[in-house]
């Protein structure tokens, strides 16, 4: 279970996320599971991706959104303990570099935060090996630079 | 494997193409093509698979613009018909590292230079330092309904990676050079939207595999990289003008048979067009409607089709390349009722309601 003094990051390794109109959209890129947050989870990934411990990101989101602290500290240890099990974002020991959070949309109306999960390409692909990825050909072609 | 034992492989490779171009120079049929804008040189020893490879690229035949000096030069021999054989035998072809894909085995050199592509009777490596792609066919078994609608697909992938170029598991069809891209996995009626926008008029890009390159300036392109299309018999027994023109190599665990689209609407199938619309596709509606999507619903669905069903896998830069590209075009649900008839209009429709980006 997360406490307020712990740090997390993006799995950056396995995963590629991208934030579009309030929505993050996360790929997992060894199986193709696939996830999307709404408004508030996306807020918190943008917290984390951040350098905020837990107990900063509850004070955060709580004030963003409009939202009691005690609610906000529940839901918050249920996501990340989600966002922990598939993958999503790794446990940080030291706060590390500290970057300047993008700013919250305003008028937002405070909803549980929910991990949507999409497995249908996760499960069809189960059934082949692991393709190789692009980045796992990298080659610099030096007469080329 | 030592990086000099691949560059071994690679010159025995171009030895073995050379003796049988030499026996048997008069099966060689060569052309040059663009590949989204590259001058590509294809030369096959061997009429039947020389046929066949070229059949894929017919509408990409180069024009007077495209440099002299060829981005990529492509060599292939059919090992039953000249009597070369492949120098090597299963896996003494593979680079030091390999992996399953695509139902055969993909290698690399090490230092990545090399990637080699092993599927059932055909062995094909490319160095991307000297831009050479060189093949054997090793007898003169019939070709999958994939290498013959879709040849080299694995290793161009990586070829126009290197180009900048991001091949996307997507339809293409466009009117006037503004382009619709129509992304989805296999059975969601890409492949039978594509075909009849082109019968109803419309331009034809492809039906499954498309080349997105971002330009400066010039927002984004959209580039055809082969001029077939493959349906399943159900699909293709909706289209009975064109049906009876289909190819089907008689693998009967295939049973796609596949259009050669510039042979059934000359002048209708096109190198390269500039995006202007996303469609996201859903079947079984009763009828044809559209409607705009959100630029999140086109990202999750072209990031769902799109990153994993292109060997090799796009990485983290195609979701970025994604992501632009879905702030840039706008993205429409295209609703597809029973009628073939409504789908030209439709999409139509579409890029009438879509303004160019910079006009936006």
């Amino acid at each position: 279970m997360a406490e307020p003094h712990e740090f997390f990051s993006p799995n950056q390794a396995d995963v590629a996320a991208k934030v579009i109109d309030r929505e993050l959209i996360a790929i997992r890129l060894l199986d193709g599971t696939y996830y999307s947050l709404e408004p508030v989870g996306t807020r918190v990934w943008q917290l984390i991706e951040a350098g905020q411990n837990v107990g900063s990101i509850v004070q955060t989101v709580a004030a963003e959104f409009g939202a009691s602290v005690e609610q906000v500290a529940a839901d918050l240890r249920n996501l990340v303990d989600e966002l922990l099990s598939e993958g999503l974002i790794v446990r940080r020991d030291d706060p590390g570099r500290t970057a300047e959070a993008p700013l919250a949309a305003s008028g937002e109306r405070y909803l549980a935060p929910r991990l949507n999960i999409y497995r249908d390409m996760g499960n069809l692909l189960a059934l082949d090996p692991p393709t190789p990825g692009i980045d796992d050909l990298l080659y610099r072609d030096r007469k080329r630079e | 494997m030592s990086d000099d034992r691949a560059a071994t492989i690679l010159e025995r490779m171009e030895l073995a193409f050379a003796q049988a171009e030499a026996q048997c120079g008069d099966a060689l049929n060569e052309a040059t093509y663009g590949f989204a804008g590259r001058p590509v040189t294809l030369g096959v020893v061997g009429r039947i698979l020389g046929h066949r490879t070229h059949s894929a690229f017919t509408h990409l035949r180069a024009t007077p613009t495209l440099p002299d000096c060829p981005s990529l030069t492509i060599e292939l021999w059919d090992a039953g018909e000249t009597g070369v054989g492949c120098p090597f035998d299963e896996e003494s072809g593979d680079f030091e590292r390999r992996w399953l894909a695509a139902g055969g085995i993909l290698s690399s050199s090490a230092d990545g230079r090399y990637v080699g592509f092993r599927y059932q009777a055909s062995l094909t490596v490319l160095d991307r330092e000297t831009q050479r792609i060189l093949g054997c066919r090793r007898s003169g078994s019939p070709l999958s309904t994939g290498e013959y609608s879709k040849p080299l697909v694995h290793l161009l992938s990586v070829w126009y990676h290197d180009r900048n170029v991001q091949l996307l598991h997507a339809g293409l069809v466009a009117r006037d050079g503004a382009g619709v891209l129509i992304p989805g996995e296999s059975g969601t009626g890409k492949s039978t939207t594509c075909v009849a926008a082109a019968a109803q008029g419309l331009e034809f890009l492809a039906d499954d595999f498309a080349g997105l390159e971002h330009s400066n300036g010039s927002g984004f392109q959209g580039h055809s990289v082969f001029g077939t299309a493959c349906l399943r018999r159900p699909d293709l027994d909706r289209f009975p003008d064109i049906r009876g023109r289909a190819v089907d190599d008689g693998i009967p665990e295939e049973d796609k048979p596949i259009l050669f689209l510039p042979e059934l609407y000359p002048g209708r199938v096109r190198a390269s067009v500039r995006m202007r619309a996303l469609v996201l596709l859903r079947v079984g509606a009763e009828r044809t409607e559209i409607r705009r999507a959100s630029r999140s619903d086109a990202l999750r669905r072209f990031a769902a089709s799109t990153l994993h069903t292109v060997v090799p896998r796009p990485g983290r830069t195609a979701l970025e390349r994604l992501t632009a590209l879905v702030e840039q075009v706008p993205a429409w649900w295209l609703s597809l009722g029973p009628e073939l008839l409504d789908l030209a209009p439709a999409i139509a429709r579409i890029l009438e309601s879509s303004s160019a980006p910079d006009e936006a």
